[in-house]
């Protein structure tokens, strides 16, 4: 089980530790010194109610070969707090072997930091304190059970420091403001709570963590319950293992699911494209992937540029990436309009295989100038991390990103196509190429512009792609029969359409996924699609301009 | 208003100045070979009307006027220039306006859009759809937020030929404009084909299988068969009941 | 209407005539080539330049069991004018029940010496699948070979011809499939032996697929595959030529217009796209032999694709062309592969590119605009894919009328 593991850890590491002891000795002697010395310059940036003097003495107490003096020295610092304090503390823990020490060494600097003004130093802090409670207090049995010869396995904590920590705790409970912080020192208290002499205590704590149900704290409940020996505590850690797995299959799903509307953002923002100039020409683009994939160079080639000239500012890259990525994209999607598809349109299934043969030259060059490796484009610093809504669901920053810039470009395409003259031209020639021409309308301009901006859509959400995955030559291969599919469940002619079909296939594959593989999954999801289109050959947008121009009366 | 002074100005200076003008064309419909050659004329303000029966040519000889069939041999020019070679859409901005057989109005766009379409052939640029439209007809104002697909057929024939007004065009080519439309309607139409000739001057090009109205507002008319001319001349000189002879299978 | 013209020049007997001559002349010439280059390497004289060594007979092999699948795709695509972009499906299928067979003869000779094929036995299977075990007969497998890709191909042809999916939209459903069969393989590597597939045959009917006497084997598979081809050939010319030949063209040419003259478009369609899948399952059939290994990268989006290139290359909608199209491009590649292994995707990507936009019927097309400019008759520019159809069409059209009352023609 996993209680053992953290032991067979100890173990491990604890023969390494005795052959470097001897050897560590004299660098010990030789740190101490340099803190001697250093010790004048400290003292005139440590300006605390402390006595300087009792600072030093327990800082050169540090360097005691009695274990039991380092001990004290250790809590005593802790007590005492500070920068220094923490300095001497960090040196000693380079060079401590004992293991007890090291830990108390830790715990010691945990509590410092959860005194700190920073936030983030002290939400650290209250999490090593948790962990370390939790490790306590599941690992070294009862107070007063140990045995002898369970010493060396297990951690024992200092009563007094024990003592130390948990008024810390208490104090710091009472003066935080940050939620996050307060809930973390609060879970801290209630895992040394967990290994309590009184069955009360920990009854109590067993049902704080069965209301709370965070998955991290899963493992140390198990151990807890699996050396626990009292029947109503027993009962009560069993309900909250049982909440917390609840709890985890819930944020599980609900990660599948907001996955799963990451990736359909993606497949939205690059079918879009097709299902535009499919709507407008009837023509597919095969290079539409390496479009894509153009796009994820593009970000590739900012970020190195950015890293390269502009490294203060390197999260500005993502700023330069985009617009550059459409207009890459874009002005090859003119280029490839005009000079070949224009020539096909009489031939559409021909400008399949026209198209394919595009994205066969483009994914060689890209494997002769970056190589045919995948390779990993750096996010802006600004997109990492997450929120975490709920216990054991953490929804990174990058895909919320996503979907929030999807919303947004979806937006901005329903404006211009329902809002402003340009798309009213595109709208007539969807319907009535012939007619929209003897209106005035340069049918081929209206051509060139929908083939470019699907394009250069295609090249932003490649830009996107970057922050999910690493990025190879046959990126845009690996979604290109997605997004197609996308196009052939949402039909043309309606932004809608598009939309319902990328979240459609979007959602079914992940929950597929979630049952099979991914590529079972996968499969069956493409196999539904199919089979829907027996029942709706249009698609989920049915307009009544199918046979002008639509699906059913396309042909080669 | 400016644009009616225009009108009779350009149409005092040139009556009879030769507005469009088909040299021997030729157009082909896929692999069929369609039209064989078709001379005409047309001055500035006059109405030719097209007759023949079925299948002879008369639609595809407007697509080939309006530049939608490309034709092979032959030669168009419009005000005096070699047009044989330009788009539609250029053909449309130079001032054509064309009602095709069936309609064709944007089924999914409103009455109202499918009128700002037409404003892109617009040679002064304007930008909001001009009133004269909505005063030839004033159903297209009330039922501006109704979808093109909707409207009846006379509804959309209306729509259609305000579409083409919009264009402010020089030379109407109707092509069956009263085709399956209720005889009411017919005569609304009628009417403001009448007003078209009339107050704004535009020559017309018009097919059409109606005889009375063909005579009744025909500067010259010209029977096709085969693709071919075989008659043509002034309606007023010319007995209806025999070309009516001509007509019928 | 005005087709009258047209009619003569196209019902010319001389011409009509001497037309189909030239193909049948260039057909023979080519299978009597193909079966005359082993049959004089097997004379006992030793380096004689008309010689090919087994390499090489071996690789033209495998290029002929390519034609099969392309002689079948041109009935569909040339012919029908449905594109197929996962034809590697039926392939793939015909290949891995071929491929089920020989690794079941392998029996307990495997490296694991189990009944069960080696991949099975790593992949922890302790019991011989079902779905495997019909495949120790070849009275049962060889079957399966046509029956399976053409119960897949209706199927996939009744939920989309049925509701008139055609053209682009039926490509990309096609290219779906290619990727549906790909992830099913992969995704049970314990029953289909995921991306390594199946290999590590040892004999077929007896003999040997290794060892010193895998030449000699190599030779039969070789004559036999020119024999198949031969006979797909002579069938797809048979149905291109029927009554059945001229409703696929009329299709092709306008669906709308067979649709509204009574016929059941649909059903056309699915018959010679399930005529295709047989095509290529038993090509996938011919390959696995010779070729030693069918895996998901023989079947998927990029080999399916490139099928359409062999009938491309060679010219759509001609008998012969698709046969010279998959020798001619497998040949590039694989001389370009020796050659030059980077630029291989430049020159396929390019071949892609100018055979769709500069030379739309390939092979045959070039042939047939020297000839046209011998006779003084139309040029190359003139002559696309879809203007040669619209004259036939018009032509079998007024034809058609006449016979109305005789009902459907279908099948004949």
């Amino acid at each position: 089980m996993n209680s053992n593991m953290f032991i067979l850890n100890l173990n491990k590491n604890k023969s390494a530790l005795l052959n470097q002891f001897y050897f560590n000795f004299s660098k010990q002697i030789a740190i101490f010194l340099i803190i001697f010395l250093l010790l004048p310059f400290a003292n005139v940036a440590y300006s605390e109610t402390v006595s300087e003097e009792e600072l030093d003495y327990y800082v050169s107490m540090l360097s005691s070969e009695r274990a039991k003096v380092r001990k004290r020295a250790i809590i005593e610092l802790a007590k005492i707090g500070g920068s220094k304090a923490e300095d001497a503390l960090n040196d000693l823990w380079n060079d401590e072997m004992v293991e007890d020490i090291i830990f108390a060494i830790e715990l010691a600097l945990d509590t410092i930091h959860l005194k700190s003004t920073d936030t983030s130093t002290r939400l650290t802090g209250a999490k090593e304190i948790g962990a370390k409670a939790g490790t306590l207090s599941a690992t070294s049995g009862l107070e007063g059970e140990i045995q002898a010869e369970e010493l060396f396995q297990q951690i024992v904590v200092d009563p007094s420091q024990k003592r130390n920590v948990i008024d810390t705790l208490h104090h710091a409970l009472e003066i935080e403001k940050n939620k996050k912080v307060k809930h973390k020192i609060e879970e801290a208290i209630q895992k040394f709570r967990l290994g309590d002499s009184d069955a009360k205590v920990r009854r109590e704590a067993a049902e704080y963590f069965g209301e709370v149900a965070d998955p991290d704290n899963v493992m140390v409940l198990g151990r807890a319950l699996y050396k626990e020996k009292d029947e109503e505590v027993r009962a009560a850690l069993e309900k909250a293992v049982a909440n917390v797995e609840w709890n985890e299959q819930v944020a599980i799903t609900l990660k599948q699911l907001f996955n799963g509307f990451t990736i359909s953002s993606q497949y939205l923002l690059i079918a879009l494209g097709l299902a535009i100039t499919f709507g407008v020409m009837g023509v597919i683009n095969l290079a539409h992937g390496e479009f894509m994939m153009l796009g994820c160079y593009v970000a590739l080639v900012s970020q190195s540029i950015f890293a390269s000239y502009f490294q203060p500012v390197l999260g500005l890259y993502w700023a330069l990436a985009i617009p550059l990525a459409f207009i890459f994209t874009a002005g090859l999607g003119w280029g490839l309009e005009r000079g070949v598809i224009r020539f096909l349109y009489k031939r559409p299934l021909d400008t399949l295989l026209a198209t394919w043969g595009v994205s066969l030259i483009l994914q060689q060059a890209i494997r002769n100038y970056f190589g045919a490796n995948n390779i990993d484009v750096p996010s802006p610093s600004w997109l990492l991390g997450g929120i975490d809504p709920l216990v054991g669901l953490h929804l990174p920053f990058k895909r919320l990103y996503i979907i929030g810039f999807t919303i947004c470009v979806v937006t901005a395409v329903y404006w211009l196509f329902y809002r402003t003259r340009f798309g009213l031209k595109i709208r007539a020639v969807m319907q009535n190429r012939n007619m929209a021409n003897c209106l005035g309308i340069s049918t081929q301009r209206v051509n060139a512009f929908t083939f470019a901006l699907g394009s250069g859509l295609a090249g932003v959400a490649g830009c996107n792609m970057s922050l999910l995955s690493s990025v190879g030559p046959s990126t845009g291969q690996n979604y290109i029969v997605d997004c197609f599919m996308v196009v052939v469940l949402g039909g043309v002619g309606k932004i809608v359409g598009t939309i319902a079909g990328a979240f459609g296939l979007g959602e079914t594959n992940a929950i597929l996924e979630f049952f099979t593989s991914p590529n079972i999954g996968k499969a069956v999801a493409f196999i539904l699609v199919i089979i829907f289109l027996r029942f709706r050959p249009t698609g989920f947008s049915a307009t009544s301009v199918r046979e002008d121009k639509g699906i059913v009366s396309i042909t080669g | 208003m400016p644009k009616s002074e225009i009108k009779t100005e350009k149409d005092a200076k040139s009556k009879d100045d030769i507005m469009l003008k088909l040299e021997g064309l030729h157009l082909y419909y896929g692999e069929s070979h369609v039209v064989h050659g078709i001379d005409l004329d047309l001055p500035a303000g006059n109405t030719t009307v097209i007759l023949g029966r079925n299948g002879v040519g008369k639609t595809t000889l407007c697509r080939g006027i309006m530049g939608v069939l490309h034709n092979k041999h032959g030669k168009v020019s419009f005000e005096g220039e070699d047009i044989s070679r330009l788009a539609p859409f250029k053909r449309a901005r130079l001032g054509f306006g064309y009602c095709p057989q069936g309609r064709d109005i944007f089924a999914n766009l409103t009455v109202y859009e499918n009128l700002l379409v037409a404003l892109e052939a617009r040679r002064d640029g304007l930008l909001k759809v001009p009133e004269v439209v909505y005063e030839l007809f004033p159903i297209l104002k009330d039922f501006r937020q109704r979808k093109g697909g909707d409207l009846s057929g006379g509804q959309q024939q209306m729509l259609a030929l305000g579409r083409a007004m919009v264009v402010d065009p020089k030379l109407l080519i109707l092509d069956e404009p009263t085709e399956g439309i209720q005889p009411s309607i017919i005569m609304e139409i009628e009417d403001v084909i009448h007003r078209i000739k009339e107050e704004f001057g535009v020559a017309l090009i018009l097919v059409e299988q109606y005889l009375e109205f063909a005579w009744d507002i025909g500067d010259e008319f010209c029977i096709i068969a085969k693709g071919q001319v075989i008659e043509r001349g002034n309606p007023k000189d010319v007995d209806m009941e025999t070309i009516k002879e001509h007509l019928t299978v | 209407m005005a087709n009258t013209n047209h009619e003569k020049k196209w019902s010319h007997p001389a011409l009509t005539g001497s037309r189909v001559k030239e193909w049948s002349i260039t057909g023979g010439v080519l299978f009597a080539f193909l079966i005359g280059i082993p049959l004089l390497s097997a004379l006992p004289s030793d380096d004689a330049w008309y010689k090919i060594s087994n390499f090489r007979l071996n690789l033209l092999g495998k290029f002929l069991s390519f034609a099969i699948v392309a002689v079948g795709l041109n009935l569909a695509w040339g012919y029908t004018g449905i594109l197929s972009l996962g034809q590697g499906v039926y392939f793939g299928l015909g290949a891995y029940i071929m491929g089920m067979y020989l690794l079941l003869k392998v029996g307990v000779a495997g490296h694991y010496e189990s009944v069960l094929p080696d991949f099975m036995v790593w992949n922890g299977l302790t019991e011989m699948p079902l779905f495997w075990r019909p495949m120790y007969y070849a009275a049962v497998a060889l079957p399966l070979v046509i029956i399976v890709p053409v119960v897949a191909s209706i199927g996939l042809g009744y939920l989309t011809f049925k509701s008139r999916v055609r053209g682009v939209y039926f490509a990309i459903v096609t290219q779906a499939t290619a990727m549906i069969l790909m992830l099913t393989l992969i995704g049970n590597q314990p029953y289909t032996g995921g991306t390594n597939g199946l290999n590590d045959f040892r004999t077929i009917f007896g003999m040997p697929l290794r060892g010193p006497d895998l030449p000699k084997t190599e030779f039969k598979l070789y004559l036999a595959t020119v024999v198949i081809l031969f006979g797909a050939y002579v069938l797809s010319r048979w149905i291109v030529r029927s009554k059945l030949g001229r409703v696929l063209t009329a299709i092709r040419d306008d669906e709308q217009r067979v649709r509204f003259t009574g016929y059941d478009v649909a059903n056309f369609k699915i018959f010679i796209f399930a005529v295709a899948a047989a095509f290529a399952g038993i090509g996938g059939a011919c390959f696995v032999p010779q070729v030693g290994i069918i895996a998901p990268a023989n079947v998927g989006i990029v080999p399916s694709i490139e099928m359409t290139l062999w009938v491309a290359v060679g010219g759509r909608g001609t008998l012969v062309g698709p046969v010279i199209g998959a020798i001619l491009v497998n040949s590039c590649k694989s001389g370009f592969s020796e050659l030059y292994p980077g630029s291989w995707l430049y020159f396929l990507g390019a071949l892609f590119l100018g055979v769709v936009v500069l030379f739309p019927q390939g092979v045959a097309g070039i042939a047939r605009f020297f000839r046209r400019s011998r006779v003084g008759e139309k040029t190359l520019a003139e002559t696309t894919v879809t203007t040669d159809g619209g004259k036939k069409i018009n032509k079998f059209f007024s034809k058609l009328t006449l016979k109305k009352h005789k009902g459907k023609t279908k099948g004949s």
